[in-house]
């Protein structure tokens, strides 16, 4: 039978790019893991599991600091662009006002500009506002460039709930905020959630802000602790591997945990500006 | 005790189409009033009108003759039931029913108190703590009935409430709502497409169509005596035959082409106006059964004509038959133009002697019970009163019979 | 016909990538909404939402198009030099490079990814992907692992005395053997081939999902009617996967042009100038050189590149 031909030929592609995505992810791994500190080239074994060089990694690359930025940074941005983005989506898909269409083009432009193209004025401009340095100097940047995708994501959300829900409680006498929370949000949970991991890993991963937002204090993002060790320790492959797992982590047992949710983001096409 | 009162009532949207036009409509106190017509005819939004969901363009909208044009839905003490139930999926069935009572500040155990004893009379006491999507969907149905029970309104709206339910359940429904409606006695407006719903459950029926009230009476009153080829092409299944023909100089007899039927004394003397018409072209119009089986009418007058189809009903044969030589007029039904336009009558027979397909057979009219309709403006001739107060005819009918 | 299955938010959301879905499928705001329906409210609502945008997107977006237009060393006074940044771009050989070095990587990034993804597609089309979440689990892995991680292990595998060298050596193909991302010929498809494993998962997972939604009866029509295999991918999933393939195309070939975390860490636009491009420019002008409107100019046609580019997608997408 052709079809069993195809189906067989089709799991032997999927396997083999499943063995290619995992491979070099296990090989750092196991490599991160390893007992001697000097391992140079090579696929490592699983005979030799050492999970100190972590903790050594931890401490010479300071990242219990970093991971701890990045917690504040990324817990932040996910919180403010979740207030933030659901009345906004709200509103947009359930109340009219004058110029909705007009507000809600223009958020949509969000979904079309990089970060490339505002981080220069960002670094200049936030910096007379002392906003450069700390916290809120990635937070804020971070969630507004999330704020076009999320309110879009509420708004689709909000749109594909039956429009009766929201009469039903008007007749009942219930105000628009309290639709919101009580009637509607109830409902909005998988989809808050799809939001709140895309945004987390977007912004855990993030580099190019938070380089150039951070550029002159001692607090460090995780990604940024990694390559600063990178650029330090070229050499010590070992010490790598546990940085770049340390990093890898966190976003990787978010995405684990909530995968289903992640997927649903990706098939809708989600992307940060 | 409450009554409904639409008074010119007019829905226009920015783009200019009209989806309600003049709406003249009087809900008596504990009355059920049925608005029935093909989808898109206005009666939903006629409806969400008095709901406060729609703004009102032009005219009045008075609930026990206060005007609530600007009155916000909760406080026009109006409940609805809608086609979808819109149930709250998170809370459960008790939660749900209690929900608007909660806003009212209500007493918590007088509350229990109520929500309990709907749900009792529902049938749903032992569902209380379900949620909906744990329920059948005529217990979803029914919950949607209490929400709008418990809150004791002056008035409740009904958005096609059956419609989601399946055939036998639609039936049994029909009964338990109409049931509640009159020992509740709260005046009820209930919106729905199905004509057979219409008939069953009102104790008035208004018929719309784009926009405008074609009929409303009482649905003996609508069945026997239309007002409109509108009204009589889509009250009853198989609709009535509607054929063009000519009445004779002297309104003797009527020629459907070459075929002839005599007009009775009794429509003579109903129609003190049919004179007007001696020797012109009207609609002719007759129930399917008011047609008589080919087997024992031979004594009556009667039409030949080729049988295309039979339907075996069991109890009943439906025959469908070309007139040979007549020309159909095609009456707009829910489903587009109805089978006249294929040039075809029904016939309700009794189910034997068979009658059978490919043949050409001759069948008994009851012609007491044939009704005229005016050739260019679709009216019915008829003295009855109700007729009087009917608006002119929609466009679109006039629109119907000039193509034909 | 086919379209049916895909979500709202999906189509719309690549279209409104590119702003050709603005309030479309909202209710047309009335005149006057009902009495008791929540209006001028709205605006309380949106309030946050926009201020935040227009405060750190959009202000600094059209800051960026006025900085594009002055010579500035981010120090001293700016002055106006109209769209002498922009000439420089062109008349610049390294600048210019920059920018076809990021199409070369379009085609690692996007293309190859997207081939790789309609080839599993078209052969799984017709049957049901059994162990379908634990594919789409591991497939996305590298999708979500933070690019700079991979660059430093790609930047590890790849090095002259790496995995990949001694793998070559092993099985005696050593004189293929080269530091991959310090050859001026080889750095640049490195770098590509990094974005290939990043991307091709996420191409397989959406491509196979959608085609899992085609209909098995347009397969079967296809059949009956005596469609061969490339012709069934031609004339049922290709269609098909019309929206899918928007949705890959935008996410990879806008990951193509914003790859400054890669860049950075596996090459630092080198050897030479072999693996600059814009996003990695963008930085290295403004914050490194110091020559902030220059830098400026690249951001922006940066951002112009991503927009043609997107809007081209839907464009052909929606036809």
């Amino acid at each position: 039978m052709i079809g069993r031909l195809e189906s067989r030929l089709g799991y032997l592609m999927l396997t083999l790019g499943a063995v290619i995505a995992l491979l070099p992810v296990l090989g750092v791994l196991l490599l991160a893991l390893n007992k001697s500190t000097t391992a140079t080239g090579g696929f490592p074994s699983i005979s030799s599991l050492h999970p100190s060089n972590l903790g050594h990694v931890w401490t010479e690359a300071a990242f219990g600091p970093a991971m701890k930025a990045s917690a504040i940074i990324t817990l932040a941005t996910v919180a403010i662009s979740l207030v933030v983005s659901i009345p906004a989506g709200y509103a947009f898909a359930t109340m009219s006002f004058r110029g909705r269409g007009l507000l809600f083009y223009l958020l949509l432009l969000g979904l079309l500009v990089p970060l490339e193209a505002v981080v220069i004025p960002l670094y200049f401009d936030l910096r007379h506002f002392g906003l450069v340095d700390n916290y809120w100097g990635v937070v804020l940047p971070d969630s507004a460039l999330s704020v076009a995708f999320g309110s879009f994501w509420m708004r689709a959300f909000f749109l594909s709930t039956p429009r009766s829900l929201v009469e039903a409680a008007r007749l009942d006498g219930v105000g628009a905020f309290e639709t919101l929370v009580r009637v509607l949000l109830p409902l909005a949970r998988p989809h808050i959630l799809t939001m709140a991991v895309l945004v987390f890993v977007w912004t855990w991963n993030d580099f190019l802000l938070p380089l150039v937002m951070l550029s002159g204090s001692t607090i460090q993002t995780a990604p940024i602790s990694l390559v600063f060790f990178q650029s330090q320790h070229t050499t010590d492959i070992v010490g790598l591997a546990g940085a770049a797992v340390l990093t890898a982590a966190p976003v990787i047992a978010v995405y684990v945990l909530l995968q289903r949710n992640f997927t649903r983001g990706m098939l809708a096409g989600a992307v940060k500006g | 005790m409450a009554t409904v009162e639409l008074d010119k009532l007019t829905k226009r949207y920015d783009d200019g189409t009209r989806a309600v036009s003049e709406l003249e409509l009087k809900v008596a106190d504990r009355e059920l009033l049925v608005v029935v017509g093909p989808s898109g005819c206005g009666k939903t939004t006629a409806l969400r009108m008095v709901a406060g969901l729609e703004r009102i363009t032009s005219g009045t909208l008075r609930i026990d003759g206060r005007d609530v044009n600007d009155v916000a839905p909760k406080d026009r003490d109006v409940a609805m039931v809608f086609q979808d139930y819109a149930l709250y999926p998170q809370m459960t069935v008790a939660q749900n029913m209690g929900f608007a009572l909660r806003r009212r500040r209500m007493d918590k155990a007088a509350m229990r108190k109520r929500v309990g004893e709907v749900a009792e009379m529902l049938g749903l006491a032992e569902v209380l703590n379900r949620k909906p999507a744990q329920l059948s969907g005529g217990q979803r149905q029914r919950v949607a009935m209490g929400r709008a029970l418990v809150r004791e309104p002056a008035v409740f709206l009904m958005d096609e409430p059956l419609s989601n339910l399946d055939a036998k359940l639609r039936v049994h429904t029909r009964a338990e709502v109409m049931a509640i409606q009159r020992r509740l006695g709260v005046a009820t407006m209930y919106v729905t497409h199905d004509q057979v719903e219409a008939m069953t459950m009102g104790d008035r029926v208004a018929v719309l169509r784009d926009g405008k009230l074609q009929q409303c009476d009482a649905p003996a009153t609508l069945y026997d005596r239309p007002a409109n080829v509108f009204v009589a092409g889509f009250i009853g299944s198989p609709p009535m035959n509607l054929y063009r023909g000519r009445l004779a100089d002297d309104g003797l007899s009527v020629m459907l082409g070459e075929q002839v039927l005599p007009v009775a004394g009794e429509v003579q003397a109903a129609l003190p106006g049919l004179p007007e018409y001696y020797g012109r072209e009207l609609i002719v119009g007759l129930r399917p059964e008011h047609l008589v089986h080919p087997a024992g009418s031979s004594d009556l007058p009667g039409l030949v004509g080729d049988v295309k189809v039979v339907e075996m009903l069991g109890s009943e044969q439906l025959v469908h038959f070309g007139v040979a030589g007549a020309r159909p007029f095609a009456a707009t039904g829910e489903d587009g133009p109805t089978n006249l336009s294929t040039g075809e009558a029904v016939a309700r027979l009794a189910a034997r002697p068979p009658v059978h397909a490919g043949g050409s057979a001759r069948f008994g009219v009851e012609v007491d019970q044939l009704q005229f309709f005016d050739g260019d403006s679709g009216l019915a001739l008829a003295p009855t009163l109700s007729l009087r107060r009917t608006p002119s005819l929609a466009p679109g009918i006039a629109h119907d019979l000039k193509r034909h | 016909m086919t379209t049916t299955h895909v979500t709202p938010a999906q189509t719309e959301l690549a279209a409104a990538r590119v702003l050709r879905v603005g309030a479309g499928r909202t209710q047309r705001i009335r005149g006057s909404p009902p009495p008791g329906e929540p209006r001028r409210i709205g605006y309380l609502y949106v309030l946050p939402a926009l201020v935040l945008y227009v405060a750190f997107v959009l202000a600094p977006f059209v800051h960026t198009a006025i900085l594009s237009l002055y010579s500035w060393d981010g120090v001293t006074p700016a002055h106006f030099v109209g769209l002498r940044n922009f000439r420089d771009i062109f008349s610049n050989p390294v600048l210019l490079s920059a920018f076809e070095h990021a199409f070369i990587l379009i085609i690692f990034y996007a293309a190859l990814p997207t081939v790789i993804g309609l080839l599993l597609a078209g052969i799984m089309a017709r049957s049901p992907v059994r162990g379908m979440s634990l594919f789409s689990t591991v497939l996305f892995l590298p999708y979500v692992i933070a690019p700079t991680a991979v660059a430093v292990v790609w930047r590890w595998a790849l090095a002259p005395d790496g995995p990949l060298n001694q793998l070559l050596h092993d099985v005696g193909l050593g004189g293929l053997a080269k530091p991959w991302l310090g050859d001026f010929n080889w750095a640049l498809p490195s770098v590509g081939l990094i974005g290939t494993w990043v991307l091709y998962g996420l191409a397989m997972v959406l491509f196979l999902a959608g085609a899992q939604k085609i209909p098995r009866s347009l397969y079967d029509a296809a059949r009956i009617d005596g469609a061969g295999p490339v012709w069934e991918f031609l004339s049922v999933t290709l269609p098909g996967l019309r929206n899918e393939l928007v949705v890959v195309l935008v996410l990879t070939v806008t990951a193509a042009l914003r790859n400054f975390d890669t860049v950075y860490v596996a090459t630092s636009g080198g050897p030479g100038t072999a693996t600059t491009v814009p996003s990695y420019l963008v930085y290295n002008t403004a914050f490194v050189v110091g020559s902030v409107g220059a830098a400026a100019a690249l951001g922006l046609l940066l951002a112009v590149l991503i927009f043609v580019l997107n809007s081209a997608i839907t464009r052909l997408g929606s036809q």
